[in-house]
């Protein structure tokens, strides 16, 4: 009940995070990756159909908060629990190596399949620079904020004694 | 435990869930957003207003609460009325010229709601907006202009029941037809894609301004320091609402037509209530 209940609790907190305090940082271009970071540790971490779950909440609450096209969020989102899922036994769910590997390839993902969507759109203000440097804060934040993210959930988790038992081991199948 | 088969429908299941918001067509898909986006909204404003509670009460140590309770309802009302004396000149003004020159004056007094800023920026960072406090229930429509005392902010883009997202003047993506209020000189604004903080801003490694005026006519003279204003020729912006200052006129290398570099007046960095035209 517990791990439900932080759960829940979780996704509107990174999802608020995220809208709350991106302004905040050099001026809007750099955005913290609160809840690509809270899918990942759900991802890595923890039973599959939370795993899921997390990936259609989380990717639907970014999309809302998206201009554009909703479902992009919950794709990427999808990809990397299924990558997670699918590698599970080939990497260490515990391991900084691996939370920072996740973060940054969801963080490039997304970006770059956004920029795509933007494209299609006929965006203006798509700068090759622009591209770049936002791609490459995306990521830089990412390594910041994935491995942090993930030891504050797993210290609550912990803490409150709602650690799932197949934690770290995804003993799914 | 689940086996591979149950995966599988989980993962049909979100394949179809993508296609399905993917495939959305532009109503259903803010709907989408809208309606999550207001399940979030009370707890967005409770958290901005508990935020901002704290900041005042900060900023202001050592006195008492009430007086800044009181404190921000005058600064609330202020605003209101810069804003009503703003259009009232601009009003005496117009009237003044309709009198001598046609003989009569009606302007009906625009209806304005008040609206609190909750966040700036979407997710990702693509697009300059503002999500507002007030939506479809308080008469909210997509299209409507946003203003403070001060001047132009941007119009409304996606609505949902409990808030609004604004897209700001100085976005690229943001147009507007305007003129200068001088020589009444017509063109196009856009945003130039720089945050506007009411000064020069390094921006990518260079100085650029928010906002962007196309189309002057080579026959009118330009000079820094001109105002823009709202031209009323587009379908969502009243006419004679102040826009922001010339800083630099140059002329297209086509030969053809003039640009200019425009400051806006409001300060789009530190809003916390700005008026939505319900008209």
């Amino acid at each position: 009940m517990y791990l439900w209940g932080v759960f829940l609790l979780s996704m509107p907190a990174a999802l608020l995070l995220e809208t709350q305090l991106r302004f905040l940082a050099a001026g809007g271009w750099v955005y913290l990756p609160w809840m690509h970071a809270i899918v990942v540790y759900y991802a890595l971490r923890h039973r599959f159909p939370v795993a899921f779950t997390a990936a259609v909440i989380g990717g639907l609450g970014v999309d809302a908060y998206t201009v554009g096209q909703p479902g992009l969020a919950v794709l990427v989102y999808g990809i990397m629990v299924y990558l997670a899922d699918r590698f599970r036994r080939q990497i260490v769910a515990e391991a900084f190596i691996t939370a920072v590997v996740f973060g940054v390839a969801t963080s490039l993902v997304y970006g770059l399949l956004r920029i795509g969507l933007l494209l299609m759109d006929g965006h203006r203000g798509l700068s090759g620079a622009r591209i770049l440097i936002q791609l490459g804060l995306g990521g830089v934040t990412a390594v910041i904020v994935t491995p942090f993210v993930g030891v504050l959930m797993q210290g609550i988790h912990r803490g409150l004694d709602a650690v799932p038992e197949e934690e770290g081991q995804h003993v799914n199948t | 435990m689940l086996a591979l088969r149950d995966k599988r429908i989980y993962f049909g299941v979100l394949v179809l869930l993508v296609l399905v918001l993917l495939n959305l067509p532009m109503r259903g898909a803010r709907s989408v957003r809208g309606a999550i986006r207001d399940i979030l909204q009370p707890l967005e404003t409770s958290l901005v207003a508990g935020v901002r509670r704290v900041s005042d009460w900060a900023s202001a140590a050592g006195r008492k609460n009430h007086l800044m309770q009181e404190n921000v309802r005058l600064e609330r009302e202020l605003a209101e009325r810069e804003f009503r004396i703003l259009e009232l000149e601009h009003i005496r003004r117009e009237n003044d010229a309709l009198r001598q020159q046609l003989g009569f004056a009606i302007l009906s007094p625009r209806p304005l709601l008040v609206a609190e800023v909750t966040a700036r920026g979407e997710l990702g960072g693509w697009w300059q907006t503002l999500r507002l406090n007030k939506g479809h229930r308080d008469g909210v429509l997509p299209d409507m202009a946003v203003i403070t005392a001060d001047g132009v902010v941007g119009r409304t883009m996606d609505v949902s029941s409990r808030s609004s997202e604004v897209l700001l003047i100085t976005d690229p993506n943001s147009k507007l037809s305007a003129k200068i209020e001088r020589n009444l000189a017509f063109g196009i604004m856009h945003g130039a894609g720089v945050r506007a903080s009411g000064k020069d801003q390094l921006e990518l490694l260079a100085l650029a301004r928010p906002a962007e005026m196309h189309y002057l006519p080579t026959t009118h003279e330009i000079s820094p320091g001109d105002q823009v204003h709202t031209s009323g020729l587009g379908p969502v912006f009243p006419e004679g609402l102040p826009i922001g200052e010339v800083v630099s006129v140059t002329m297209h290398e086509s030969g053809l037509y003039q640009q200019a570099e425009v400051q806006p007046f409001a300060d789009l960095r530190s809003l916390r209530y700005v008026f939505v035209v319900l008209e």
